[in-house]
Parts: C-alpha cells; sequence; structure tokens
C-alpha cells in the first residue's frame, strides 16, 4: 500500500488525496462515505473498494488521528498516538500511517458485490498469485451506503483536548529505490534454484535490507544497490552502483536506459584506470547495440569478455552490462546460458535486471510464487521505514518462502526425500547417477552359507548427493530459451506430496 | 523454439486514457480512434477479457492473420472472428440458407465477396430480431463499410465497442469516422481518441510519420521510447546479405519475432523457400518460418508466440506487430501515379516493428520508393551491406 506518488500516473484520486504526502489514512467503519465517493469522483465507471486494515502486524508505528475535518487537515492538526490508544474507534475516526505499507497489513478487501468481489479477485490472483485465502471479501451494504453524516469531524475528547497536536514528520519514500528493492530480490530469489552459493546471496541481501551488510568479498557487488556505495574508495563499486541508481531512476524503455549508460560510462574521468575501463566498456556495448558484425553474436562476445578480462569484479561488470545490452527482457535473460556464466554471474543478472523492471515487472511466473510477494512486499517496506529518519514503523516478520536447495535437495537425503529427487531428477533431465551416491549404513553383518548377507541390525540406506554437480545440472536445465521458466510452485507441491 | 514475450500489458503500462477506455459499460456505443501503435487492438482485447464470460460478446477483426495473431494473444479464450465471415455466416443462419438452394440463399452481392448491404438489410428488417443484449468488439472498424453496420442495426444489435484509424483504410470498401459515428449514433465528442503511440521505438515512430497523409487530423505524437535503433536502409548486392543479415539478428535472440515483408506474392514464396534453407551452423537451433498468402483466408499457422521469421506482403501485416521488420523495397510499384497510396502502405508496413526496423534496396536498381523516403539521417541512416 502506498501514497499517491508511489503509483505515479496510475494513480486515481482517492481520499488519500486530501491528506499530506507520505501518509495513508485509515477510517473507522462509519466513517467511510467521504472516502467512498471520493473513490469514485474521477470517473463515473470506477468501483470502490474498502481495505481493512490489520493492525495486528504493526510491531512499532507512529500513529497520528487527525482531530480536523480533512478537508482542513495540515501541520499542527493531527494527534501523534501510542498503539494502545487506536483501538477506540469511536475516538479517532481517521488515522494517518507511513507509507508504504506492507500487503501483510491488508487483513481484507472488501467489495460491494459478489460479482465485482470474483472479478476483481480473478484479475489480481491471475497477475500476482494468491497471498492469502479469503482476502477478497464482499462487505455490508451498510459500509458502502453510509450517509455523509460524519465528514471525519470529531469532538475532541475533555480529556484529550489539552493534548498538544503535532507536525507531521516528513515521509518521502523513494518508491523507485523500494520497489527496484522488490525486483531485485524477487528475480534473487528465481535464482536460487541454481544453488547453496544462490542461496547464501539471497538470504545476505535480505538481511541486509533493514540493515547490516553482505561482509563477503566475492560479492562486493551485491551490496552496490542496498547500501549507497557512492563514497567508496573502490572506483569499480563506485561505477556499478551509479549506474545501478540510473537504472532504479529511469522509468523508460531499456533503449533510453542503454543510451545513459553509455552516456554515463563516457562522461567518467575519475581515475585512469577507471576512465580507460570505463571507455572499453562503452565502446563494447556500443559495438553490441550497434551491430557490428563481430558483435552480434551474444555466445562469442560473452566468450571473449571470459577471456579477456582477469579481474573478476570488472568481468562481473562488464558482463552483466552486456547481458543488459543483449536481452531486453527479464525473461528472456533469465533462459541465457553460457557455458562460461556461474553462480555470480546469474545473481548480479538478476539483480541488474530487477532492478530496471522492479517489482511490478518481474514475470508472472515468479510473482505468483508461493510466499514470495508477502516476502518481497515485508522487506520493501522494512527498507523503507528502517532506513528513513522519521518513521518508527516495523512489521511482523514474514518468513521467506523455501528454497529448493536448502530445504528440498541435501547433501545426504534418505527415504522419502530420495523419492522428491528422483522425481525432480526425471522431471528436470537430469542424471542421478552422475550426482547420487549410496551408503548402507549397518553395525556388522555376516555371510550365511548361502552367500547372503545377514546383518546384524537393520541396515539404513543413505543416499549422497554431489552437489556442485546437481546444481550444475540443473541450472543447464532450467536456463534455456526453449523452456519455460522454473517452475517453482509446482516443486513445491510436488515436494510438499512425496514427503510429506 | 525460444518462446516470445507475447503478453497483453499490465494495466500499469497502459496510459491514463486505456485505462479510461477499459472502465466503460458494456451497454452502448463507443468509437476509439487513434494512428497505429496506440493501443487500439490492446484495450479491444482487455475489454473482450473483462467479458470473456458473457456469452453475447463477440470479438471481430478485419483479416486472417490479425484475428489469429488475437487470438493467440489473448489469455483467454475470446475466440475471434473476421468480420466479413462472421457476417456471411450469421446470413446464412438467420435466413435459414440450405445446400440445396444455395444460388437463392446466399448473402446478395454486387459482386463476389462484396454483399448489397442494401438488401441485407431490409431482409434483417423483416426478420424482426433483437439481439440487444450483445456486445460486439470489432478491431480495425474503419475497413468495414457503413452499410455493414446498417444491418447489424436492423438486428437490433446496439452495444459496440469499435476502434479505428481512418490513416489505415486499405480497403476499397471502408468508412471514414464521420460515417463510422453516425452507424453508432455518436457525436464527435463522444469518440474517445487514444494519442500516445505506444508500440513502437520514437526513432520507427518518427520514420512512420515521414508517410503520414492524413490530412484531416495531426500527425500522431511522438513515444517517448528513446532507443538508439534508428531505422537503417541497406543498400545491398547480393541477396545472401540480406538473408544472412535477417537470420543472423534472429540467432541474436531468437525469442524475437521478424517479420519479413515483402512486396508481391512471388517474392513471398521464394523468400519463404530461401530462408527455410538455410544450412549455416548457428548458437541456436533453426528459427521456425512461416508464412501466410493473402487471399489463404483461415488457417493461419504463424506462431507469434515463439519467436521465428514470419515473411509476407503488405496486405496481411495490418493490425500485427513484430519485434523487428525487415522490409524489401525493391518492386513496390506506384499505382496510377498515387503516391499518396505508397506512402499508406508504408506507414502500415513501417509501424509494424516495435524494436528495430531495416529496409533493403537493391545497389543495381532504382526504387520508386526512394521518392518518398526521407533524407535526414537521423531519421533514416543509409548503409551498404
Amino acid at each position: 500500500m502506498t501514497c499517491p506518488s508511489g503509483l505515479n500516473d496510475a494513480y486515481i484520486t482517492d481520499a488519500m488525496s486530501d491528506y499530506p504526502p507520505g501518509y495513508i489514512p485509515f477510517f473507522t467503519e462509519n466513517n467511510l462515505s467521504n472516502a467512498i465517493g471520493k473513490a469514485t469522483e474521477e470517473d463515473d465507471n470506477l468501483t470502490p473498494c474498502i481495505i481493512e486494515l490489520d493492525l495486528s502486524q504493526i510491531l512499532k508505528m507512529n500513529i497520528f488521528a487527525d482531530i480536523q475535518n480533512s478537508l482542513a487537515a495540515g501541520d499542527g492538526h493531527y494527534l501523534a498516538l501510542g498503539a494502545a490508544e487506536i483501538d477506540d474507534a469511536e475516538l479517532h475516526k481517521t488515522i494517518l500511517l507511513q507509507s508504504p505499507l506492507p500487503i501483510q497489513c491488508i487483513k481484507s478487501v472488501l467489495f460491494e458485490s459478489a460479482k465485482i468481489k470474483n472479478e476483481k479477485q480473478k484479475f489480481f490472483e491471475d497477475d500476482c498469485g494468491v497471498y492469502k485465502d479469503k482476502l477478497f471479501s464482499v462487505g455490508t451494504s451498510k459500509l458502502f451506503k453510509q450517509s455523509n453524516r460524519d465528514d471525519g469531524q470529531r469532538s475532541i475528547p475533555s480529556n484529550e483536548s489539552s493534548n498538544e497536536t503535532v507536525c507531521l514528520p516528513d515521509n518521502k519514500p523513494d518508491y523507485n529505490k523500494i520497489f527496484s528493492l522488490g525486483g531485485m530480490l524477487g528475480l534473487m530469489f528465481y535464482q536460487t534454484k541454481n544453488g547453496r552459493d544462490s542461496v547464501t546471496y539471497f538470504n545476505q541481501v535480505c538481511d541486509s535490507v533493514s540493515g547490516g551488510y553482505c561482509e563477503d568479498r566475492k560479492t562486493d557487488l551485491l551490496n552496490s544497490f542496498v547500501h549507497d556505495l557512492t563514497d567508496q574508495k573502490d572506483y569499480y563499486d563506485l561505477l556499478y552502483t551509479n549506474i545501478l541508481k540510473l537504472l532504479s531512476n529511469n522509468r523508460g524503455d531499456v533503449g533510453e536506459v542503454r543510451q545513459e549508460i553509455i552516456g554515463y560510462l563516457d562522461s567518467i574521468n575519475t581515475s585512469p584506470e577507471l576512465k580507460e575501463f570505463a571507455g572499453l566498456v562503452s565502446d563494447g556495448l556500443k559495438n553490441i547495440d550497434g551491430r557490428h558484425e563481430k558483435y552480434r553474436s551474444p555466445e562469442d562476445v560473452f566468450s571473449r569478455m571470459d577471456k579477456h578480462f582477469k579481474a573478476e569484479k570488472q568481468k562481473q561488470i562488464i558482463m552483466t552490462l552486456g547481458m543488459y545490452f543483449f536481452r531486453d527482457n527479464t525473461e528472456t535473460m533469465l533462459k541465457f546460458y553460457h557455458s562460461c556464466f556461474n553462480q555470480t554471474n546469474y545473481v548480479l543478472f538478476a539483480m541488474f535486471f530487477g532492478v530496471g523492471s522492479k517489482y511490478i515487472g518481474l514475470p508472472k511466473q515468479i510473482k505468483k510464487m508461493k510466499g514470495l510477494n508477502a516476502y518481497l512486499s515485508n522487506r520493501m517496506a522494512e527498507h523503507h521505514h528502517s532506513t528513513a529518519n522519521a518513521s518508527e514503523l516495523t512489521f511482523k516478520k514474514v518468513t521467506s518462502p523455501k528454497f529448493v536447495f536448502k530445504d528440498f535437495i541435501k547433501e545426504k537425503t534418505n527415504g522419502e526425500s530420495d523419492k522428491f529427487i528422483a522425481n525432480f531428477a526425471q522431471c528436470y533431465g537430469l542424471e542421478p547417477k552422475s550426482f547420487q551416491t549410496w551408503e548402507v549404513k549397518h553395525k556388522g553383518f555376516a555371510c550365511d552359507a548361502k552367500s547372503q548377507l545377514i546383518f546384524t541390525e537393520k541396515p539404513t540406506l543413505i543416499a549422497k548427493i554431489d552437489m556442485d554437480e546437481i546444481e550444475q545440472q540443473i541450472i543447464v536445465s532450467t536456463t534455456n530459451n526453449e523452456k519455460d521458466l522454473f517452475n517453482y510452485n509446482e516443486v513445491v507441491s510436488r515436494y510438499e506430496r512425496l514427503v510429506k | 523454439m525460444a518462446k516470445r514475450i507475447f503478453n497483453l500489458p499490465r494495466l500499469d503500462q497502459l496510459t491514463k486514457d486505456q485505462r479510461k477506455v477499459l472502465r466503460l459499460k458494456k451497454e452502448g456505443q463507443y468509437l476509439i480512434v487513434g494512428s497505429p501503435g496506440t493501443g487500439k487492438s490492446v484495450v479491444a482485447l482487455l475489454r473482450a477479457g473483462q467479458f470473456i464470460d458473457h456469452e453475447e460478446s463477440l470479438f471481430l477483426t478485419f483479416n486472417h492473420v490479425l484475428s489469429h495473431a488475437t487470438n493467440q494473444l489473448s489469455e483467454v479464450n475470446v475466440d475471434c472472428k473476421t468480420s466479413i465471415s462472421w457476417f456471411y455466416q450469421l446470413y446464412w443462419k438467420l435466413t435459414e440458407g440450405k445446400k440445396e438452394t444455395f444460388a437463392q440463399d446466399k448473402m446478395p452481392e454486387i459482386e463476389a465477396h462484396k454483399p448489397d448491404y442494401e438488401l441485407v438489410a431490409e431482409k434483417f428488417k423483416n426478420l424482426d430480431k433483437d439481439f440487444g443484449n450483445y456486445q460486439i468488439i470489432i478491431d480495425e472498424g474503419q475497413d468495414l463499410p457503413p452499410g455493414w453496420y446498417d444491418c447489424l442495426a436492423e438486428l437490433g444489435y446496439e452495444n459496440f465497442f469499435v476502434v479505428a484509424d481512418q490513416n489505415q483504410q486499405i480497403t476499397e470498401e471502408h468508412s471514414s469516422r464521420i460515417q463510422l459515428q453516425e452507424a453508432l449514433g455518436l457525436v464527435s465528442g463522444d469518440v474517445v481518441e487514444l494519442k500516445e503511440n505506444w508500440r513502437n521505438a520514437t526513432p520507427i515512430a518518427l520514420l512512420a510519420n515521414c508517410f503520414y497523409t492524413d490530412k484531416s487530423s495531426p500527425k500522431p505524437d511522438l513515444p517517448n521510447r528513446p532507443s538508439s535503433d534508428i531505422p537503417i536502409l541497406y543498400e545491398y548486392d547480393t541477396i545472401d546479405k540480406i538473408e544472412e543479415m535477417i537470420l543472423s539478428e534472429y540467432d541474436r535472440d531468437p525469442s524475437k519475432l521478424i517479420g519479413f515483408i515483402v512486396p508481391n506474392e512471388n517474392k513471398r514464396e521464394w523468400y519463404t523457400k530461401k530462408l527455410g534453407n538455410d544450412r549455416v551452423e548457428r548458437n541456436n537451433s533453426k528459427p521456425l518460418i512461416s508464412s501466410y498468402k493473402s487471399g489463404q483466408k483461415g488457417d493461419v499457422n504463424i506462431d507469434f508466440s515463439y519467436g521465428g521469421i514470419v515473411i509476407l506482403n503488405d496486405k496481411s501485416v495490418k493490425g500485427i506487430e513484430f519485434d523487428t521488420v525487415f522490409i524489401i523495397i525493391d518492386d513496390f510499384v506506384k499505382n496510377n501515379n498515387d503516391i499518396e497510396s505508397l506512402q499508406k502502405r508504408f506507414y502500415v508496413m513501417s509501424s509494424r516493428a516495435r524494436e528495430k526496423l531495416f529496409l533493403f534496396k537493391s545497389a543495381n536498381r532504382v526504387s520508386v520508393v526512394e521518392e518518398i523516403l526521407p533524407t535526414d539521417e537521423n531519421t533514416l541512416k543509409r548503409h551498404k551491406l
């Protein structure tokens, strides 16, 4: 849930337009008439809905009660409340919360009729998957057909009238960054199907979203977007961070962003070494864009980059930018395989494209991954509220979705999880013989006259998985432009069916 | 074969005007006009999706290729039909035509495939039908004559959602904007105009605007989709270079659908064979080469949901779009010295390209198309292949 500036030109006038920017107003249930009227003011064909707030999801918050009618709202007309005070709905008919709020704060979305509810639910779930059962409901007609009796005004109870009203603290969410973060984490989660390193990177970055830092030097570039690295001494971090910022702030077409990247690279004059590198990268990218004969095949270009660049960070940067110039769509990037790419490259590609596409631009299959939207929404909101000085909002923790290479596939398996591995291998065309070995654990045995082994106790059979090998096979199998994207939900349901 | 990114846009990707159009009620008469790329077909299809559960909704397009592309693009089963075929079927069904008496029961025609709308309207009137509950969504509504609409009105059809562009009339029988307004009972202020080009990258729209001929309305606004891919006119000396250029463009990203537009049926057949016979080893598997002959009616075998190369002549490209378009300009002729007609054809062809547009011209021949091409290198670059 965002304030109008999070919606850009998709914003349609509603009750938020009467309140200060950066805040979302909530009304008590007998005080909705103005808000409902306002929601359809711009166009007669609009359909109003009511979002019911789940306050229990907010652990710590600044809440402001509007003590005047909304039209007169402004500095000095708000009362700062503690969490306990807002339970008395009769006292505070309008409260303001700082934007953005994660999806977990939505208890329900109410519509006027079952017909409208079904239409809207289908529309939402087709695009974003199911967040939770009964999220969409039909509200009572009383909710939607209130007389204009209250006008949002309230009389200040005598015990409060002496309280000092406060100025609302500024709250200016950087929505480009928040949504880019959601896009980045969404694609990074998708890449966790590649293996353990990708899972580690994802967890590190998710933890760092609300403070903290990925310490792994190997993955310096992972920190680039979450933390502002523009004051870093490492020029390459600086360059990469600036390009990510440019990508996030641009709402235009890929072609426009490409031009801006080249413009930025050409303008670099920080150090002779960096200038030389930026010039080299810029020339290469111009050649890709201009379809110069030698640069027509991405396969050849990436092989040449792999050979030419020895320093890992330089190679990672140019390969990531190269990918952005060869592929203009997230989905086709995710399906591009090259033998010289490792898991870090795939994660960096995901980050880069996710920053550009933002959460809303994630492929549908990824937005629909079980449990992912609630988790990402929580991370996005936490990021803003933990970094914005004025904000004191924190939310209940949302657990991340399960990982294929942490929760489903482990180095040692036995019993039912073997069934899953066999099924998984068959589904993705993997060769279990090359990554699975079996070990019999026993406490001794003897050989009888018929050469049969007699165990003293029932032996146990343990499968060992060569994780490097299975990871390599799954990357090859699922990074393929002739196949659909990896179907995470199907793998989860298969695991649940076979193992639980 | 690589899957193409071929989805209907998300709501947030639409313009404010397009979103407003999508909120229009099912009942009523609506005329949506706009230049190529303003998303007319997209809003029509999204609207059809909204009413998919209503049996009384019908989606009609002008040609078979567009009808086929529409069916593939739609995430729901919209069951798009071609306007004229559907009209013939409707007549046959309502007048209870019989095979045995085909000659007398068939659609009255002025000439082959041209219904006598006045006669049909009279017959429909006498049937005393009421299709008032039905909604008809029509794409490329300008390509249907006013008589077609009048006939449906006689059957009681009153809910129309028509998207049209006067500048894209390529049929002999068509309707002007005024005629469409009259047919739908609208006044000028009721017509919704989509102005923002939404399909083409800016350099492509800039070139397409050079072929714009409609004097009654200003050139469409340029889209805000900057790109470094300025259209290029390649001068070739051998056909093999064209072939290699197109095939290597496909190999670079096999998820892209490339449209190769040629001037006539002979060239279409010839290039289809030539590209299909490519034996060069490439990074990706061979592209799916498909084609469609104008006048082929149904049975369109082009798969718009996969990358590949589609070879068409300019009469079959209306309403559809490709990621990249190559046009071979040799052999286009100026019929009856009609330069405007040639411009209209190039307006339609060039605006089929979403991202990249390339033209080919023989180094050994003079093409009449040169007369209408801009000389400004910022609009059309010129290179030798």
